[in-house]
């Protein structure tokens, strides 16, 4: 491996364990960030010269320390900076006299997910705030996901940061814990869902949210919900390979050959899903998780329970009621032989709520055709490839509209893991 | 508020757009796009190829005309949209479904009120 690679894995895989380890004692997170960024820019210039020190995660962490202190000397201005910077360096002498990374290195990550998702920032920040603190993911990358500007939504997360230091990123007790947990399982789901359109970018934002759940779940694991996010993204995840064919066409989820689908993702989904339920507590994201496993049990052989499909749905919709889980049980329902009433369900949902419109449209048209009203289902379909961004399943849609054959159409065509409301 | 959305297209989709409606999946997307945004547009048209225009510039008094639009660039305006819309992130969000999102750009603009003139 390259110097310059394993500067990149250790950034990757470490990055939220350095800035937790930097950001209590840096005072603020901007500090600890910077400090970080310019300890990885030392590293890729000297490491591809020097080679790759032995332990590049306390190189790394000593650098980034340097840094900070040096910071805190240059704009010394604010109150208690002295003390702050006596505290840099004792703790650098700290890390120097010890082992670090040794095993009772304590983990921060879990606390530094919780930090984000703290209540006293705007529940629509937690996401874009995840991604740039705990994966350092540049903000324009963050902003072009979420569909916004750029200085706007880095001015906003500057505030937030703010805020989260005066609050002294603190950490919530154990009896607080499950409560804070929700709000971080949702923003790790927004990220996946954010990152799901697009198929082509190899390291999206979904693979960043599939380890920030993987990491959840590694620090939570008797927590079914947890659990259940995890499963429900591996599950969406083993099939991205599939949803493109050669050419770029985009693949409806029943018309994916499941050879294509990610078979360790699959199991990993499995054994998530199997090890949530053994907890006996169902939840949204478990129903959610459930679902996609009964589609890829198809990778044994055999047609879609899609009977199980709307049963799983009918809960989801009790537990949690929500535009994306209405829309796939309409569309569960026509596949299972029952448009009329899919069909109902969607009209009703019109009315009220917020749906996502394009997975509408596009499953009404599929519920139309189903009906033998074929005008219909091709002015829907037109409808729904207008609010479609994404020239592959545009183009699919267009030629559904245009009478084109083809199978039904699946939830597939929404994504599964479409952010719910709020 | 009202913005307006610039559709900067590359020369291969001029190219597709002047071979006509008949089964093109050129002007198939931009008939499903604006059917779909239709509630929300106060305006719009489509502009001819930017070998048409011409572009005028007066210095020192002398009238210089130029054949071709005033900034040579791969994409060039081949139309826009005018939204009535709540704001830019709604303005956005319209736009990220233009088919010329996809293959040049759409650059969106807030329209300036100007008070009536005297």
């Amino acid at each position: 491996m390259s110097a310059a690679r394993e500067v990149e894995r250790v950034a990757r895989e470490s990055y939220a364990r350095l800035l937790a380890l930097l950001a209590p004692r840096a005072g603020d997170l901007a500090t600890a960030e910077d400090a970080l960024s310019d300890a990885l820019a030392a590293a890729l210039e000297a490491w591809p010269a020097r080679g790759v020190p032995e332990r590049p995660e306390a190189w790394l962490l000593t650098a980034a320390r340097r840094r900070a202190v040096d910071a805190h000397r240059r704009g010394a201005t604010r109150a208690g900076a002295a003390g702050l910077v006596l505290e840099l360096q004792r703790a650098q002498l700290e890390e120097q006299a010890s082992s670090p990374f040794g095993a009772g290195l304590p983990d921060r990550r879990l606390a530094l997910l919780l930090a984000c998702a703290h209540p006293a920032v705007p529940a629509d920040l937690h996401t874009p705030l995840m991604l740039q603190v705990v994966l350092g993911v540049d903000v324009a990358r963050v902003a072009g996901a979420l569909l916004t500007s750029p200085a706007a939504l880095a001015q906003r997360l500057v505030r937030a940061k703010r805020k989260l230091g005066d609050l002294g990123w603190e950490e919530p007790g154990p009896d607080q814990l499950p409560a804070r947990v929700g709000p971080v399982r949702e923003a790790i789901y927004g990220a996946y869902g954010v990152g799901w359109e697009d198929p082509a970018e190899a390291r999206g934002l979904a693979q960043e949210a599939l380890w920030l759940a993987g990491l959840l779940a590694r620090l939570r694991p008797g927590d079914p919900e947890t659990l259940g996010l995890y499963g429900l993204l591996c599950a969406c995840e083993a099939r991205r390979g599939a949803r493109r064919g050669p050419d770029g066409a985009f693949i409806p989820l029943e018309e994916q050959d499941p050879a294509r689908w990610d078979a360790g993702l699959v199991d990993e989904a499995e054994r998530a899903v199997w090890a949530a339920g053994r907890l006996g507590q169902p939840g949204p994201f478990q129903l959610e998780a459930a679902i996609q496993s009964v589609h890829l049990h198809r990778r044994h052989g055999g047609p879609t329970d899609w009977a199980a499909i709307c049963g799983l749905y009918a809960g989801l919709l009790h537990l949690q009621p929500s535009g994306g889980a209405a829309v796939g049980f309409a569309a569960a329902l026509g596949q299972a032989g029952r448009p009329a009433e899919g069909l109902a369900l969607l009209d009703r949902l019109q009315a009220g709520g917020p749906v996502p419109a394009q997975a509408w449209a596009a499953v009404r048209s599929a519920l139309l055709r189903a009906l033998g009203r074929p005008e219909e289902a091709r002015a829907e379909a037109l409808r729904a490839a207008g609010l479609c961004g994404d020239p592959a399943v545009r183009a699919w849609l267009l030629a559904r509209a245009a009478g084109g054959a083809g199978g039904p159409l699946s939830p597939a065509a929404a994504p599964p893991a479409t952010p719910r409301g709020a | 508020m009202k913005v307006m959305m610039m559709i900067l297209e590359t020369p291969a989709e001029f190219e597709q757009r002047a071979a006509g409606p008949a089964g093109s999946a050129y002007w198939a997307g931009w008939q499903a796009y604006s059917a779909a945004v239709r509630e929300k547009v106060v305006g719009g048209n489509l502009l001819a190829a930017a070998d048409a225009a011409l572009t005028l510039r007066l210095r020192g008094g002398e009238r210089q005309v130029q054949d071709g639009p005033w900034a040579d660039s791969k994409e060039s305006l081949g139309g826009y949209m005018i939204f009535e819309v709540a704001d830019m992130d709604e303005a956005l969000a319209l736009a990220a479904a233009c088919p010329a999102a996809a293959t040049g750009a759409v650059e969106l603009r807030p329209i300036l009120e100007l008070p009536a003139m005297a």
